[in-house]
């Protein structure tokens, strides 16, 4: 049980990046609590950055994880659900479903849009017997890399054959990134592949570096959520309907 | 040094004329042109002299112009043993030769060969063992003797890439018979990779002397350019398939790069090598093969000498001696081993040229010049019998002698991939069979040695990848054979000469007699001549000497060569270095979200498994200024130290408290909501392997802490055993969810209240010992009472994404209050203090609870826990060590360190595990593992500190600091 509330006011999430961030010049523009990353100077060149290798951090963007022998039990009326582990499945508001393990469920969903608990009535804390939080949102941050040239660079620190028609949309797999544990994300278009990188938060820094390093002969650069809109096949609409930084 | 061997308006040739360029040879300044190699640029200067030879230091230089031979090994700045046949000159570049005692003309070491009679195969073996010792005096000696090139430690590191790369096929070998296989499978709608060693694709293509195959010049043109620009394939030139592993796994070299290549199936089309003819002096400078001349003529346009004999024991031979009349090279004289011409129209051409053929004959010895080594003269022989010279035909007085007389399948990679050689007595030729799943030869390799035959076989090989309905593939007449019909091999162009220098292997020096010894001595099996001879042990992995070798063995041991075989192949294929397969730096780094404010507050880092954890706060000069400082913060006022990097498990379900008590020594299932323990887990062996906090969030909710190096290892410890009991838990990893600091002083109550905290951190509240989930600025937050250094402390455990804002929070509310962070290294003298024990600096393999002076943390009343039965045994036994607090007054120098040496009757008896200076106690007080006896309260105990000096200590009560824990309870 929860004790009694605290009486500051709310703090800000922050990525793990967020220090990278502001020295490399990000705009920041809050969304929900968080600081997320609105561009780097200018959105439009990011948007072709993105055409060719962009990388976004999506560390905060909204996602729960659930484990437990009901967990499955709990989450059918409100979530359709994989049928198989490392298989991913759409709801209908366009969120993804994601199964790591039997008895484990992510749900990965929109700046705008309601969680599972608040679908199903339910709020972390009071989980039903069997049903465990997994905190994902804070456990693990995420990353996206996208474009032409996202396979390649992939290719360079991943085992993994990522190809766009060989690694379809949706596919998902756990592997290794850069030698630490990852959980990769097919999404986009097939002219114009996203992946979704998940590691654990401790490990963003490097992983993003990594990444960074690994795509510079490729023209890699970093972008903020803007680059996004219209590339994920999640609704992120409220995100872009704001005011605009 | 020689010049004007340049061929001008030589079409296809890989050189720029009109771009020149400059490096150094030896310290000289050589001119070259873009596209050469470092070897053919000094054959382009009549510079054939590139290096000593391994054992006798002979002089030596380019045979194939392939990358085949250690000939061509030179030093570069940072890199050794580079193929100078193979690497691109560049502007500036600065070579040396390799293995040279003196200078490359005058080496000294050359002296060595004529002692060769006393330095026989193998004479190392029986030698210089005697007297004892005597191998540890000449090896250096020998090291330096017989070295390759040399590293350079100070050479700055390269970037490395590593590469994943996948297709349907992958071709090895852009020849014509690769090429045309890459087209057929791509225009199938296969991903292809297509993989060459030379820096431009067409392989024998590229030298050989055109409209001999019946594939027209312009036919190859478009198959090229079909290949360059076919969207399906990828070319990778400069690049070496270095080797094949299960599941078609090959790792592909190209410059600094390694690309790990997982394809669907193999085509293989590496060709063939070209063997050498032995006979005596066979190694020297200005002895080419066939194909190294037209290599030189075509790719690189030099004219390989100016006066020539060409040894034949094939039809090949009579286009190269076509193509060095048309270089301009005075063609002396055609050797052909055979009894007879060969009826083709490279022969009749020849005769036409006027050139003298002498037919039935060898060349028996190359003659080398007094100055510099090179051919000078070559002394022609009649061949009575197979291996057999007899009388003399005359001494041709020529610089360069080039020999075409056979081929070996270039059969590494599918010999590697479990592929057999058989030898075609017929031919006296192997063949490659046997081949795995989804690897096949085509082309050369397989005995196609025209160009339509080689695009007829590899029509073949990607007819059976597509799982089309091939013919089995018949023994075709015309393989192995040249335009005659005659075999493309001679079947014995080994001639021993009395004083021997018959070079089989020239790697390793070895001469015929070296292999004729080697079975003489009981090594008759071919794997047993090569390793008591080192033949094919070399550089060159047995290119230019398994064919020899394994005649040569069949000869001496009665055997056919069939029987006899080849040794086996063996990754890697080519020379590698290990900086490939290291590739890039990386390097897992865990960050804590607090990690940039450390840094920004000036924190000196210390490695704590893949983390870095601040030490301490300050300039490092005055370190021990700064950590005092620290302790006395938490001491007087408040500290906050980063703990993110403990570990952090969730053990959830009805058998939770069940499943605790079995994994650690204490009964946790006891433990009230809300309330945590110190929990100590060991190994079967009772052994101490982690410890850390055990708190109870609810009747079937446990939050684990774990230390910081054992976080993953605890995680698969719970899993593992869970697999086997089967409880109803779940087990979560926490941790990375989670980061946490510890407020820890007098003001931390406070601290915590100005920055939110309300009253469910009061003491009656939150007691010592007390942990329970809270709310804390919208967040959910761990809070755990708990006393590690000894203080009121609270451990304070965050969402990772909210605990950088939370950090700066209670950092800025704590200002005022005197709150100082502290590091790694004032926790250390604060635990010190109280006596706590850290696992793996306080503990070793070994140690029981019993022996850290743990009892208290061990439930014996449990029916069962991991490592409960070795402990008992142990209790039973009693203790043989001890770990004891020992005080002393602070020295000037040399303090006691940890694994500083107990001393008790002049031996050793004990180590320190722990020490440090008290600021609080103004002393120097630590931890040491000593025997029973010696760690009672009261004796002094001898301490052997740096440079030998041995200080005296008195083993004292434990905790130094606060013994009521009054302080903590607070």
């Amino acid at each position: 049980m929860l004790g009694r509330a605290g009486t500051a006011g709310p703090m800000p999430l922050r990525s793990a990046l967020h220090n990278w961030h502001l020295a490399n010049g990000a705009v920041f523009r809050p969304v929900a609590g968080r600081e997320l990353v609105a561009h780097y100077g200018s959105s439009e060149q990011e948007q072709d950055a993105r055409k060719r290798l962009g990388m976004v951090d999506m560390s905060l963007w909204p996602r729960r994880g659930y484990r437990g022998p009901e967990v499955a039990r709990w989450l059918a009326p409100s979530l359709p659900l994989p049928d198989a582990v490392n298989q991913v499945q759409r709801t209908q508001s366009g969120e993804l479903v994601l199964r790591p393990a039997d008895t484990e469920y992510w749900w990965l969903g929109s700046l705008a849009g309601p969680g599972p608990g608040e679908m199903s009535g339910l709020a972390p804390g009071r989980l039903p017997t069997g049903v465990h939080d997994l905190a994902c949102e804070h456990s693990h941050a995420l990353f996206a890399v996208g474009g032409t040239q996202a396979p390649p660079c992939l290719s360079r620190l991943c085992a993994l054959d990522v190809r766009p028609d060989r690694f379809g949309p949706e596919s998902m797999a756990q592997t290794l990134v850069a030698g630490v544990s990852a959980l990769l994300l097919r999404q986009g278009t097939p002219g114009l592949p996203v992946y979704l990188v998940f590691c654990e938060s401790s490990l963003a820094r490097y992983l993003w570096e990594s990444l960074l390093h690994a795509g510079r002969e490729f023209g890699a650069a970093a972008a903020g959520y803007t680059a996004l809109h219209g590339v994920l096949t999640q609704p992120t609409d409220a995100a872009f309907d704001g005011p605009p930084p | 040094m020689k010049r004007g061997r340049r061929i001008s308006g030589q079409a296809g040739a890989w050189v720029r004329p009109e771009r020149g360029l400059t490096f150094r040879f030896e310290g000289r300044d050589i001119p070259a042109l873009e596209g050469d190699t470092i070897a053919s640029a000094l054959a382009a200067n009549g510079q054939y002299l590139l290096s000593r030879s391994f054992k006798y230091h002979r002089p030596r230089g380019p045979l194939s112009l392939a990358g085949h031979e250690a000939n061509c090994l030179v030093q570069l700045p940072g890199a050794a043993n580079v193929c100078a046949d193979q690497r691109a000159v560049e502007s500036g570049m600065r070579v040396r030769a390799q293995n040279t005692l003196g200078t490359l003309r005058w080496d000294l070491g050359a002296v060595l060969q004529w002692f060769s009679r006393w330095l026989p195969v193998g004479f190392y073996y029986r030698a210089f063992y005697w007297p004892r010792g005597a191998w540890d005096k000449w090896f250096p000696w020998f090291r330096r003797a017989a070295g390759l090139g040399k590293i350079d430690p100070h050479a700055p590191p390269r970037e490395r890439v590593q590469q994943h790369l996948f297709c349907d096929v992958l071709v090895i070998g852009a020849g014509v018979a690769g090429l045309h296989a890459a087209r057929l499978a791509a225009d199938e709608g296969r991903e292809v990779i297509l993989v060459d060693r030379n820096s431009k694709l067409g392989g024998a293509m590229t030298y050989r002397r055109p409209g001999d195959g019946g594939v027209a010049d312009e036919g190859f043109a478009r198959l090229l350019a079909t290949v360059r620009e076919h969207a399906r394939i990828r070319c990778l030139t400069d690049a070496t398939a270095n080797g094949w592993f299960e599941d078609h796994w090959v790792p592909v070299i190209q410059g600094e790069s390694l690309f790990r290549v997982r394809a669907k199936a193999v085509c293989v089309c590496t060709g063939v090598i070209e063997q050498p003819a032995i006979f005596r002096n066979n190694d020297l400078p200005g002895i080419l093969l066939g194909s190294g001349a037209q290599r030189l003529i075509r790719r690189y346009a030099v004219r390989p000498g100016r006066s020539a004999v060409v040894l034949a024991g094939n039809d090949a031979a009579y286009e190269v001696a076509l193509d060095l009349i048309d270089a301009g090279v005075a063609l002396r004289c055609l050797v052909e081993m055979r009894p007879e011409m060969p009826a083709h129209a490279a022969a009749r051409a020849l005769i036409e040229a006027g050139v003298q053929v002498e037919c039935g004959a060898t060349v028996y010895e190359a003659r080398a010049a007094r100055r510099g080594g090179h051919l000078r003269a070559v002394d022609i022989r009649a061949i009575d019998a197979p291996g057999v010279a007899g009388g003399r035909r005359g001494i041709c007085r020529c610089d360069l002698l080039v020999v075409s007389v056979g081929y070996m399948p270039a059969y590494q990679l599918p010999c590697q991939a479990g592929g057999r050689l058989s030898y075609l007595d017929h031919r006296a030729v192997f063949r490659i069979e046997q081949l795995p799943a989804g690897m096949h030869v085509a082309g050369a390799i397989n005995g196609c040695m025209t160009p339509a035959q080689a695009m007829t076989d590899a029509a073949r090989a990607i007819g059976e990848i597509l799982g089309a309905q091939a013919a089995p593939a018949p023994e075709s007449p015309g393989r192995w054979c040249g335009p005659s019909g005659e075999s493309v091999n001679y079947p014995l162009p080994i001639f021993p000469h009395p004083r021997g220098r018959e070079f089989v292997d020239f790697d390793e020096d070895l001469q015929i007699a070296d292999i004729v010894r080697s079975v003489r001595e009981g090594y008759r099996d071919i794997q047993l001549a090569k390793r008591f001879s080192a033949c094919g042990m070399g550089p060159s992995q047995g290119r230019h000497s398994a064919l020899a070798m394994a005649r040569i063995v069949a000869s001496e041991t009665g055997q056919t060569v069939a029987a006899t075989g080849v040794t086996t192949a063996r990754p890697p294929v080519g020379p590698e270095t290990i900086g490939h397969y290291a590739g890039p730096a990386l390097f897992p780094r865990r960050r804590a979200p607090m990690h940039d404010w450390h840094r920004a507050a000036g924190a000196q880092w210390m490695v704590a498994d893949s983390w870095r954890r601040p030490a301490f706060y300050g300039a490092p000069e005055r370190s021990q200024h700064h950590i005092a400082e620290e302790v006395r913060a938490v001491r007087q006022r408040a500290g906050i130290i980063d703990v993110s990097t403990l570990g952090g498990i969730d053990v959830v379900g009805p058998d939770a408290g069940e499943f605790l008590d079995r994994i650690y020594t204490g009964r946790l299932s006891a433990l009230a909501v809300n309330r945590s323990r110190y929990a100590l887990m060991t190994n079967d062996a009772g052994a101490v392997i982690d410890d850390g906090v055990a708190c109870r969030l609810a009747a079937d909710q446990f939050y684990v802490t774990t230390t910081t190096s054992a976080a993953e290892r605890v995680y698969r410890i719970l899993l593992w055993w869970q697999a086997q009991w089967r409880l109803q838990v779940d087990i979560l990893n926490a941790g990375p969810a989670w980061a946490a600091f510890n407020v820890a002083g007098p003001a931390a109550r406070e601290i915590l209240q100005g920055a939110g905290f309300g009253d469910e951190i009061g003491s009656e509240a939150l007691p010592f010992l007390a942990a329970r989930e809270v709310s804390f600025a919208g967040c959910r937050a761990r809070l755990i009472r708990t006393g590690f250094v000894g203080e009121l402390g609270f451990e304070i455990h965050l969402p990772f994404h909210a605990a950088q804002s939370a950090w700066e929070r209670l950092v800025e509310v704590g200002k005022p209050l005197g709150l100082q962070p502290f590091g790694v290294e004032a926790q250390r003298i604060l635990r010190l203090e109280k006596g706590h024990v850290i696992v793996g600096q306080d503990t070793d393999a070994m140690s029981s609870p019993m022996e850290i002076g743990m009892d208290w943390a061990i439930g014996w009343k449990k029916p069962y826990f991991v490592g409960k039965r070795s402990l008992q045994i142990l209790a039973g036994k009693g203790l043989s060590r001890c770990l004891a607090g020992f005080r002393m007054p602070l020295p000037r120098r040399d303090p006691p360190r940890e694994s500083h040496l107990v001393i008790h009757a002049g031996r050793v008896v004990g180590r320190v595990t722990s020490s440090g200076h008290s600021p609080t106690l103004e002393a120097m007080i630590g931890l040491a593992q000593v025997p029973p006896d010696l760690g009672q309260p009261g004796r002094n105990i001898d301490i052997r500190c740096a440079g030998g000096r041995v200080r005296q200590a008195q083993i004292v009560p434990l905790p130094f600091y606060d013994p009521d824990n009054e302080r903590q309870r607070c």
